[in-house]
Order: C-alpha cells, then structure tokens, then sequence
C-alpha cells in the first residue's frame, strides 16, 4: 500500500515535470517569431492612432501585425520622440528580423522625422514612411486662437510652428528611410485659419509641411522638388478635396491596409 | 532520489534543450531571431551610440543612381526597393549640400511669417526675433511689423512677457521691450536648456491681439561642450574625415552639424555625427562621404562652416543641450577629386534591408509609391 502511494506521487510529479518541460518548449517559438509590423502613428494631442479628430483606425494588411504606437503627443516633442523610439525598438530592432513600416498622421509625421534624425544609423529595420498631412515642417496656426479648434485642446498644440519644427533636427537625416507624403488643399471648419497658412492648405498644414518641402513658403502641390533628402510625393500632387481629417486613412487605403476613403 | 529518477529527469532536460535548440536554429535559417520587444524593454532606449557601422566601399552591384538630392520633380514611382536604394547610395548622415539647402545653410533661422489679426479687416503682422537658440549670453530680439495695405500701422502693445513653455499660473514672468535685445542670462535659477515663450499683447482699433513664439536658452552653467577650434583632416576609407576639437563638460550622446564648401565657397557635402563623448578634450569625426565628393566633382582645399552641436539626453525635456556654434571656419589641405573613393555607401544593416525589401516586394505587398493610386 505505501510503495503504491509513493508511486502515485511519483507520476504525479513526473507529469508536471513532463508538462513543465513541453510547456517550456512550445513557448520558445511564439516569443521568436519574426514578421512585418505596420506601426501607425496618430497626431496633435493624441496618444495613440485610433480615433481622435479624424476618426481613424488600424489598417490590415493579411498575414501582418498592426500596432499603435503609444506617443504622448500632448505635452512635449521630447516625449512624443522617446516614447515613439520606444515603439520603435519594440517592433523594428534591426537584426530582430522584423520589418516596420509606419503610417504617420498629422504632428505624427515630425515625430517620425525627429526620432530619425536623433538616433544612430542602422538602429531599425523601417521599409518606409507614408506621412499623412504631415506637420513636419509646422503649422502657422500653432500660435493663434485657431489652434485648440483644429488640433484639440493640448499644450504641446501651439507649440509646434516652423520655427520649432524646422529648427528642431534635421529632417534630412530619415536614418535612410524613405517618407512618402500626401497633402490636401480641403477645407477644415471652422476656415479663416486657411488664410494664414502659407498657399495650399488642408486646413491644419500647409503643403510646405505636408509635401516635405526643406522651406516653408506658398506652395499649390506637393510635387516639385526642394524637399528634404528621402522625403518624396506619393499617389496625387495635391488632394485637392480633401482636409487634415480627411486624410488620416488615406494612405493606409492607398497602400491597401484599409478601404472606404474619399 | 534515486539513480533512475536522476536519469529520467536528466533525460527529459536533455530532449528539451535537444527541441528548443532545433527550434531556434530552425528559426535562424529562416533569417528570423527573437523580437526585440523580448530582448529588450520597452523603456530602455539609451539613446544614439557610436556610429554602428562605417562606411565601406564594397558592393559590386551594377550602380544605383540616387535621387537628386532636392527631391524628385514630380511623382515618385519607385517601388520601396528602388527607393531603399537610392536612398542609400549616400549614408544618412552625410549627403550632398546645395545651394538651395537653406535649412542647412542657415541654421537658427526663425520662420515667422506675416499673419492677420483676428478681427481680419486686412491687417496683418509679423511677430518674430532674431534667432531660435540663445546661449550663455547671447540675447534675443524681438520685433513687430503691423501693416494695413502695406502701410505701417502704429499700435499700444500694453504687455509683453517672457515665460518658461510648459508655464503654470504661478510661473514668473519676465518683462521684455520690442525692438530691443532680451538677455535670458537675467532670469534667475537657470540649471539647463530651457524652452520660453514670448507672449506679446497689443492694441489696434480697439481690439486686443495676442501672439506668441518660442524660443530655447542655454545658460552657461548648462553647456554641455564647447568646440576648442582645433581641427585636422585626412582621408579615411574614402572619405574626407575632419576631426574637430571638442571640450566636453558633460558626458554623453552628441549630435554634430557641419557643411563642407570648396574654395570657390560653393556648398559640397553635410555631415551629422552621432557620438558617445566622454568629459574631457575630445575630438568628433565629421565624416563627409566619398562618393558625395566625387559626385560634387569636390577639389581643392576646403572649408568648413555653419558647425553646430547639441547633447542628446532622452528622457529630459527638453532634449536637446545645445552647445554654442562654431562662427569660424577650418580650411583642409588639398585634396584631388582621386583621392576620395567613388563607392557607394555599404553597411550590414544596409544589406539587410535589402534582403528584407527583396523579400517583400517578392510577397507583392507594401509597394508604397508604385502601388498605382
């Protein structure tokens, strides 16, 4: 009766130990598995890509993960970098064999463009950008009564003018990724902010931002040149129709991550 | 415990360590690896290192003509492997410098423009200053042009004020005058880099118009590293290196700016070094590339200018710990457009995008600006 004991312990024991052992094993592969991460990043006052003024949602592409970045943009371009770099390092470390590809939207875009310029060459693996209504270069309503209306209501909103973000890093170092832009000219309530920002507008950003232009100036498309190194005009020289919110989806719908857009 | 149970366990540790090891060399045949998300923690960015690769002169792939520097005219159409690689025949941190490269050529540039004034009836103003960056004691300037139909128009400004950017109710205020310098140097308690904003306040028919800009200060005690003003230069793997002297104050991760200009003054190349100094006279490798010199068809003796730094301490806020810019110049020895090495830029992470984007562009999706919309 007590050797029968002490060999129901035995298996007992032996099972966990057997199922300790298959458990460490299966858990190996699902903490190495590589793939293609689409990292989407939201804009002015924001702290992730979903929702806020545009709406906005993650866009699929089969087989692939989508993530939000977490980036306080609420506060500070230093926050928002580090934060972003965070993402970053998370989902595009170069030799984790991972590959990134990121969807920037509005302030989403300097972002982008500063973390690139502020850390070492080679440190992620990026396919490219695709900067929505990019702020890259500033907006000029970042020092008016207009902005909290356009952006939301955050500190960092007014901000974030050329002077600041052209100032800022140099947006010609893209640590060799290549930023393809869209820009709009729509209108954006509540409007009479269109008529202090520079040319073609989208109601937020003018398209020396938004087209990735190394100057700030007036500008009726995104397509000429006097950009920044790596940054380049993609799909349409101007959305003529189509405001900032407007065009949050519209280059995940371009790239075939989402359907549905103007 | 007995013999056998020792054996039996030791067994099963053995067939474990037999599959995890199949698993992973499986995965690394696939040129696959372990997330970084499990390798490392989500906040533990430390920030740019050392260059992690140097620039080589070894790809024997037909060349790769980059896109013209300014940009392309027109829509791009390259798919993101074309694009990748005309990105990269240049490293990113050292590239071809024009003329019309005014963000390089004219750093510390504010970039104001002429607004109107709430009321819209017409008239607009221009509130601006002088610089961006202000060190130790340089001032800043700022001034205001009111016009209605091009004509100056006179106005009460009643108020005017510089406080820190992220300002509570209880922050001071500094009073500052139009037109005249401001010295951030007189605000009391400054330990580092600073971001301020200068509120102005002013009346015009009867209407109050607010504005404002930022600016960031420096104090002495927060300068992070000065340029000694000794330099020397050789060519190294092909490309031009000039080493600049640097007395570091505090250790840490910089950031250089510098452009390259030929003797007839005409801009050539831009190079961003990213590098770990520690306190103490160091020297920082401005690195501008071969292939960059022999494109520009560069000679000559040449000459520095527009150099610039800052520390870059992530984590703080701001970010950046400006050192004060170089206003002099450096000139090199001469150099022959030979003596510099016509290769493009190579680097295993280089390479390895290529695999990747290869791969990618085999799966047909992600086809960026040559997706045809």
């Amino acid at each position: 009766m007590e050797i029968e004991t002490q060999l129901v312990l035995r298996g007992d024991a032996m099972r966990k130990v057997i199922q300790l052992v298959v458990a460490i094993a299966v858990s190996v592969p699902a903490i190495a598995e590589a793939g293609v991460y689409n990292v989407h990043l939201g804009g002015m006052c924001s702290t992730q890509f979903e929702g806020g003024k545009g709406g906005g949602y993650l866009g699929y592409w089969a087989g692939e993960t989508s993530v939000s970045a977490y980036v306080d943009q609420r506060d500070s371009m230093a926050t928002a970098t580090q934060q972003f770099a965070n993402t970053l390092d998370t989902y595009c470390r170069a030799g984790s064999g991972n590959i990134c590809y990121v969807y920037t939207y509005s302030n989403g875009g300097a972002v982008f463009s500063r973390t690139m310029a502020m850390y070492e060459d080679g440190r992620w693996s990026i396919g490219y950008s695709m900067a929505a209504a990019s702020n890259e270069g500033g907006s000029e309503i970042g020092g008016t009564g207009w902005i909290g209306e356009v952006f939301g209501g955050c500190n960092l909103a007014g901000h974030i003018g050329p002077s600041d973000n052209r100032n800022g890093w140099n947006h010609n170092d893209t640590n060799g990724v290549t930023i393809g832009h869209i820009g709009g000219n729509g209108w954006l309530a509540p409007y009479a902010q269109s008529s202090i920002l520079p040319g073609h507008d989208d109601g937020a950003v003018a398209e020396h931002s938004s087209g990735g232009y190394s100057s700030t100036g007036s500008y009726s498309n995104i397509c000429g040149s006097n950009k920044y190194a790596g940054h380049q005009a993609w799909w349409s020289c101007e959305y003529g129709s189509l405001n900032h919110t407007d065009l949050k989806m519209k280059g995940i719908c371009n790239d075939g991550g989402a359907s549905g857009c103007k | 415990m007995t013999r056998n149970r020792w054996l039996t366990i030791a067994g099963l540790c053995a067939i474990v360590a037999a599959v995890i090891v199949w698993r992973v060399a499986g995965m690394s045949s696939n040129s696959s690896a372990v997330p970084a998300s499990q390798t490392q923690p989500i906040n533990s960015v430390s920030g740019p290192a050392a260059p992690s690769s140097r620039p080589q002169a070894t790809l024997a792939a037909p060349a790769v003509v980059p896109p013209p520097e300014n940009g392309i005219e027109g829509l791009s159409t390259d798919d993101p492997l074309t694009a990748f690689k005309r990105q990269n025949v240049y490293p990113p941190s050292s590239r071809p410098l024009t003329a019309s490269h005014g963000d390089l050529l004219r750093p510390n540039t504010r970039l104001e423009s002429p607004r109107s004034t709430d009321v819209a009836d017409g008239t607009e103003f221009l509130f601006t200053a002088d610089r961006y960056f202000v060190v130790g004691a340089e001032t800043i300037t700022p001034t205001l042009d009111v016009r209605r139909k091009g004509a100056a128009v006179a106005v009460n400004v009643h108020d005017t004020w510089v406080v820190v950017l992220a300002a509570t109710a209880d922050s001071p205020r500094y009073p500052y005058k139009i037109g005249a310098p401001f010295a951030p140097s007189t605000i009391p308690g400054l330990q580092r880099q600073t971001a301020f904003t200068m509120f102005l306040q002013f009346d015009l028919d009867g209407h109050t118009q607010n504005a404002h800009f930022d600016f960031q200060y420096t104090p002495a005690i927060g300068i992070p590293a000065r340029f000694t003003g000794t330099f020397t230069d050789d060519v190294v793997d092909g490309s031009l290196v000039i080493r600049a002297g640097v007395q570091v104050a505090v250790a840490g991760n910089y950031i250089v700016d510098c452009n390259l200009f030929d003797a007839k003054d005409q801009p050539v190349a831009w190079t961003r070094a990213k590098a770990t100094l520690a306190t103490g006279a160091q020297r920082v490798e401005l690195m501008f590339f071969g292939k960059v010199l022999v494109d520009q068809k560069a000679s000559g003796a040449f000459h520095i200018g527009q150099l610039r730094g800052a520390r870059f301490a992530p984590g703080l806020d701001p970010d950046l710990e400006q050192m004060p810019s170089f206003d002099g110049t450096y000139t090199t020895r001469e150099y022959k457009t030979t003596d510099f090495s016509d290769a493009e830029y190579d680097s295993e992470h280089k390479r390895q995008m290529i695999q990747m984007l290869e791969e990618q562009k085999a799966r047909g999706v992600h086809q960026g600006a040559a997706a045809g919309h």
